[in-house]
């Protein structure tokens, strides 16, 4: 949160030549390659516990339910990119997801107009954020007791069901690869070509990274807050939907783990909790792999109470490693100097 | 190198802060008297017990916060129930070790705020995520003690929670004895003056000596101390020790501060304010509970005030 007290050291760098210069388009990252290792290593003690995942019908079933956690992360990814937390997107995708499997099956203008409403919600949170210099967590953390209240109030008890042609909207038989992947390459594509390509896309980035320079280049910081948490309610949106063509059923609780979960995906994806680096392949694949963990350790008949720790150790764990190799390189570059 | 963003604001708080959530709890109390039929001096000083348990753990939450960086302890709700728990196991529910359970559970507090201090000075963590990760290794270690059931504390504990003399409990004067001495900790030595310097720019007190690293730790340690002593007494009060006895206080600690007037942006601490913004806070509650509105409205009304009274508040700052 770069706007709480204290800029980063290459922000107060910057400020020191104040000159309408093009904003960077690359900035160093670690990539997504941690997450794409962790998939592949959860991967394939998947397949050997159960060799009947190992087929298209079997990984789809593994493959459908990651498909919230992808979304909620990428929009999470989205507002810690320009330097915020969101700690009540559980609630929200458990909102949105009340909302798809009640209004939207019966009236699809009014589930439509209610979706298009939280992306609203989304850009007054990053209004209330930007004007008034409060910090979001407060905001996100106020704002998860209005998801969870409208939630309960539309729906009191677990229920609704989902549209038919919503339910068949993800179990569909696609080629060659099953249907989730499509999805979850897709959500990555548009993230990807959004953030990193897109000439606006730099500008968000720019917002987490280097606040100065993108005042400097004369881009208002309020317009593109506002367009982040746009972006992160449009995510939330697709989160709550998935949610409703994988459970068929409206409950606000049933996603309010996904908060803990999204910060540790997009850390372990390769991003920078400072804000201003977003590896979309990377979270992707993080999201897929801590949601075959949990299937993992349920094969192993380890105690789902073990879930929520592990999920803890994997987060604390690859921030240590990160720590451990950006010492080494440290070490070894003031060596050869 | 020039730092233009960094600038040391005044420590001066207004001496008066405490009075808008003093008054807010009155006017509060008033409209709970008024549903309820007749001022009643009991049911202020029933609040005022529930009222202990978010000014504890709230206190702590403010330490951290005003330790600056976007500091919060979201570890706060589950480790007051792994105390309670620790604690419980400890004792067996019988008298004999009593004193030695609670010593347990208050170390058990410390230590988990010496992990999160850690992950946040070591790996740079930041310290939501830091917090959280550490909340949820806690809440695992509660899920597998408990075995989803509750805990039974030692009778003596629950006598103490529940003993009260013309409705003022043991547990306010424990509360006041506890948060008094944070207020001598953080008033008297240079605690309170790193503290605030930390808050205020980092760079800054860095360059002035002051210790860092361990000024971070030894906060994170008060809260969790803190939300022990909350977690604890809680479990006396309630008569068990429950897995989701800690969920309501999070939220309550943020909103205490920002309903007490002092900045989430940290720097600055207000004991008094925060303690009156956890009165104000448990009598909205007790008002929401009184006029039976839905659970769902209750929640949303909750979060509105939050999100209203801190703009208000950050309004008045700039």
């Amino acid at each position: 949160m770069t706007m709480l007290g204290t800029p980063p050291a290459d922000l107060v760098d910057a400020t020191a030549v104040p000159r309408p210069t093009k904003l960077k388009r690359r900035l160093p990252s670690s990539g997504g390659w941690t997450a794409g290792a962790l998939l592949v290593v959860v991967a394939v003690v998947t397949g050997v516990l159960r060799p009947a995942t190992v087929s298209s019908m079997g990984a789809s079933l593994l493959l459908g339910p990651a498909l919230p956690l992808v979304f909620a992360s990428l929009a999470q990814m989205v507002i810690i990119l320009v330097g915020d937390f969101d700690l009540g997107i559980g609630y929200a995708v458990g909102l949105v997801n009340v909302f798809t499997a009640t209004a939207l099956t019966t009236d699809v203008w009014l589930g439509a107009a209610l979706m298009i409403a939280m992306v609203l919600a989304y850009v007054a949170m990053g209004a209330i954020v930007e004007l008034f210099h409060v910090p979001a967590i407060v905001v996100t953390l106020g704002a998860s007791f209005i998801w969870l209240g409208v939630g309960l109030t539309v729906q009191p008890t677990p229920g609704g069901t989902a549209a038919g042609w919503l339910e068949t909207a993800t179990n569909g038989t696609w080629p060659v690869i099953p249907e989730p992947v499509y999805i979850m390459a897709a959500g990555a594509l548009a993230s990807w070509w959004l953030l990193r390509r897109w000439r606006y896309g730099v500008v968000l980035r720019a917002l987490g990274n280097n606040r100065a320079a993108l005042e400097n280049s004369g881009w208002s910081p309020v317009w593109t807050r506002l367009g982040a948490y746009a972006l992160a309610g449009a995510l939330v949106d697709i989160a709550g939907l998935l949610t409703t063509s994988v459970t068929t059923s409206a409950d606000i609780n049933a996603s309010a783990t996904l908060t803990l979960i999204t910060f540790a995906v997009v850390v372990v994806g390769g991003c920078r909790f400072q804000g201003g680096i977003v590896v979309p392949a990377g979270v992707v694949c993080a999201a897929v792999a801590f949601s075959l963990l949990a299937s993992v350790l349920s094969f192993m008949n380890v105690t789902a109470a073990w879930n929520t720790a592990v999920e803890g150790l994997v987060l604390v764990a690859a921030v240590g490693a990160k720590w451990l190799i950006e010492g080494f390189r440290r070490y070894f570059r003031s060596r050869e100097a | 190198m020039k730092f233009e963003s960094v600038s040391l604001q005044r420590v001066n708080l207004s001496k008066l802060r405490w009075v808008f959530p003093l008054g807010a709890s009155l006017l509060l109390w008033m409209v709970a008297s008024g549903i309820s039929g007749g001022v009643s001096v009991n049911l202020l000083l029933d609040n005022l017990t529930v009222a202990c348990f978010v000014a504890l753990v709230a206190v702590g939450q403010m330490l951290v916060v005003a330790a600056g960086d976007g500091s919060f302890d979201l570890s706060i709700p589950y480790v007051m129930t792994l105390a309670a728990y620790v604690s419980g196991k400890t004792s067996g529910g019988v008298n004999t070790h009593l004193l030695v359970a609670i010593v347990v559970g208050l170390v058990v507090g410390m230590a988990a705020g010496a992990f999160n201090g850690a992950l946040v000075v070591g790996p740079g963590l930041p310290p939501i995520v830091a917090t959280l990760a550490t909340g949820y290794i806690a809440y695992t270690i509660i899920l597998l003690m408990g075995n989803g059931s509750q805990v039974i504390v030692a009778p003596g504990l629950i006598s103490f929670g529940q003993h009260s003399w013309h409705g003022l409990t043991l547990v306010v004067l424990a509360a006041v004895i506890v948060l008094a001495g944070v207020a001598l900790l953080r008033g008297q030595g240079r605690y309170g003056m790193y503290l605030h310097a930390l808050g205020q720019s980092r760079p800054a007190a860095a360059l002035a000596n002051v210790p860092v690293k361990r000024v971070i730790v030894l906060t994170f340690v008060i809260s969790g101390l803190l939300a022990a002593v909350a977690g604890i007494l809680l479990s006396g009060f309630a008569g068990g020790a429950f897995a989701d006895m800690g969920d309501t206080y999070l939220i309550a600690s943020v909103a205490a501060i920002v309903v007490g007037g002092t900045s989430v942006r940290g720097g600055e601490s207000a004991i008094g304010a925060t303690v009156f913004g956890a009165t104000t806070i448990s009598l909205l509650a007790a008002v929401l509970e009184l006029s039976r509105a839905a659970i769902g409205v209750q929640d949303i009304v909750q979060g509105t005030v939050i999100i209203a009274v801190v703009v208000l508040v950050m309004r008045g700052q700039r």
